[in-house]
């Protein structure tokens, strides 16, 4: 568990280019959380992960991690490293070993590992990103875009971090490619990961996959708490220039309209099921 | 420590010197230049010091900014510093020890050479500061235009170096990614000895280098997408303009520098 409080963080302090990007955010992530955080581009979302990463050190606030406190963030991070792995956006961008098998392999070999057990760790984290067999002596930079980004994404996978973070990671992907890389991100909840923390600014993607989800609006945390309470605050996430999932639009709208629908739909496979009620019940 | 290079870093603000015309600044940079190597004694020295602090005023640039340019070359100063301190043979000799000999000519030598690297990148770091990277391409191609017709490609060379100075934050920004992605992963740049730290390099270099020419590839594309074809009958949207305060500014150079290398001449023949 990871107990963020009162983080602030500004870029560039003291200068004319000088941009608060944190102002005063507390976050708690409990073991088991599937957490979408959802924000416009330059809300903070980037900036708070990497302070939950360890690699940001923040001006302000105090981390805990599992109950102890940290007053200096240089302790804290070391702690919250080894516990979080991080996804950056594009992560395809950072692949530089000859194959794919070593690229897997850099993380779990930093932890120090022993060879039976990285070979394990490699195979299991290509298995859980669907990637062939076939792919692992290959070099990383003859694959395709979305070959490469689970690639990235099994390197972070394979070091079994407690808490994984990932940013925006569908960013640029077919709708077939998103629904399978969430699709694998629920897979690896719980099971291999205790937490996961799910960057976005769809809502589609946070609907289908998260339980709970923080709002960052500039800079601040503005609300917490679980997906549907989110998702029915509709108007206060259109007045930060976010949105609710385009079912629930539709849905909301058909109630309006004068059907009579379930309240707080936000899947598609929910609404398809509230509307085939709907129609059986009037035969 | 990226974040400390100001080359190629616009500081944003009103000032006479980010007003001038880039032309005027950079012939400004090249007499300073000549200023600066030709000063030998004390006077002169001071006279350029003088000039540079009466610039920096002028650019309303805080002088933190222009200092924070010094940080990368500590290094090469130190060396420089060192190696006139026991290199220099003649004069007073002030102390010796085993093969170091210290002589009061070489404190001398050290110490000027010391303040003119300082002024020097102090000096032209002010211009990339005041100036804009596309007004600083747009002065250079005007520049060397003339050589055209002696097959100097400006128009090309000043569009390599908008691009170099365009792509440094970017790719600064990058490596600051790359680092902090292979960090989380686990690696240590930190520790064990001169061929770890060297090898540690790699997974920070090889996405860098890939990234870069993915970015040039791109960017080769775009340029191609929009007709671009080199600087035949190319106008610009923003027609350079010499005006008075440009004229003065480089009178002002002219008259200073043509005073230093008087000063030098008649030293030499021995007049002063």
């Amino acid at each position: 568990m990871i107990e963020l409080k009162n983080i602030t963080y500004t870029y560039n302090p003291g200068e004319p280019s000088a941009r608060v990007a944190l102002n005063d955010v507390s976050l708690t992530l409990a073991d088991g959380d599937f957490v979408g955080l959802i924000g416009h581009t330059g809300s903070g979302k980037s900036t708070l992960v990497q302070i939950i990463a360890g690699l940001l050190p923040p001006l302000g606030g105090t981390a805990s991690v599992d109950g102890t406190d940290f007053s200096e963030y240089k302790a804290a991070a070391k702690e919250l490293r080894k516990k979080v792995g991080l996804v950056f956006q594009y992560p395809e961008h950072q692949l530089f070993e000859e194959t794919v098998y070593k690229d897997i392999a850099f993380g779990p070999k930093n932890q120090k590992l022993t060879e039976d057990e990285i070979d394990l760790r490699v195979r299991e984290a290509a298995r859980r990103v669907r990637l062939e067999d076939g792919l692992l002596e290959k070099s990383p930079f003859d694959l395709s875009g979305g070959q490469k980004r689970r690639v990235a994404i099994a390197g972070v996978v394979a070091m079994k971090p407690e808490i994984l973070i990932l940013d925006e990671p569908t960013a640029g992907l077919d709708p077939s490619g998103r629904d399978e890389l969430l699709g694998m991100l629920k897979e690896l909840h719980g099971d291999w990961c205790k937490t996961i923390v799910l960057v976005s600014h769809s809502m589609e993607d946070i609907a289908r996959a998260a339980g709970t989800a923080a709002v960052m609006n500039g800079g601040r945390l503005v609300m917490n708490g679980p997906v549907e309470e989110i998702f029915s605050r509709g108007d206060e996430l259109r007045s930060m220039g976010l949105n609710t999932p385009q079912i629930t639009r539709i849905v909301d709208g058909l109630i309006k309209a004068g059907l009579p629908l379930e309240k707080g739909i936000f899947t598609v496979e929910a609404a398809a099921d509230s509307i085939e009620k709907l129609v059986r019940s009037k035969r | 420590m990226l974040r400390d290079i100001t080359l190629g870093q616009y500081y944003n603000t009103a000032s006479p010197l980010h007003a001038m015309d880039p032309r005027t600044k950079i012939l400004g940079v090249i007499f300073y230049m000549v200023i600066l190597f030709t000063a030998s004694t004390v006077w002169e020295y001071a006279l350029a010091a003088i000039f540079t602090v009466f610039v920096i005023k002028v650019s309303r640039v805080p002088v933190r900014f222009i200092t924070r340019g010094l940080k990368p070359i500590v290094i090469i100063m130190l060396f420089t510093l060192v190696l006139n301190l026991f290199m220099t043979s003649g004069g007073k000799e002030l102390f010796h020890w085993w093969i170091f000999r210290v002589t009061d000519l070489g404190v001398e030598t050290a110490v000027k050479m010391a303040v003119r690297l300082v002024m020097l990148i102090m000096g032209t770091s002010l211009l990339t500061l005041t100036t804009s990277p596309i007004a600083l391409t747009g002065g250079i191609e005007r520049l060397l235009s003339p050589f055209r017709k002696i097959g100097v490609p400006s128009h090309e060379i000043a569009m390599m170096m908008s691009i170099a100075l365009r792509f440094i934050p970017i790719l600064m920004e990058e490596t600051d990614k790359i680092i902090k992605a292979q960090t989380s992963r686990g690696a240590d740049f930190e520790s064990g000895n001169l061929i770890q730290r060297v090898k540690a390099m790699v997974p920070i270099l090889v996405p860098l280098f890939v990234g870069a020419f993915r970015r040039a590839d791109e960017l080769a594309v775009a340029m191609e997408c929009r007709c671009y074809n080199g600087g035949e009958g190319r106008t610009s949207l923003r027609e350079l303009r010499f005006r008075r305060v440009d004229g003065g500014a480089l009178c002002a150079c002219v008259i200073l520098t043509a005073a230093m290398a008087a000063l030098k001449i008649l030293r030499m023949v021995g007049v002063l």
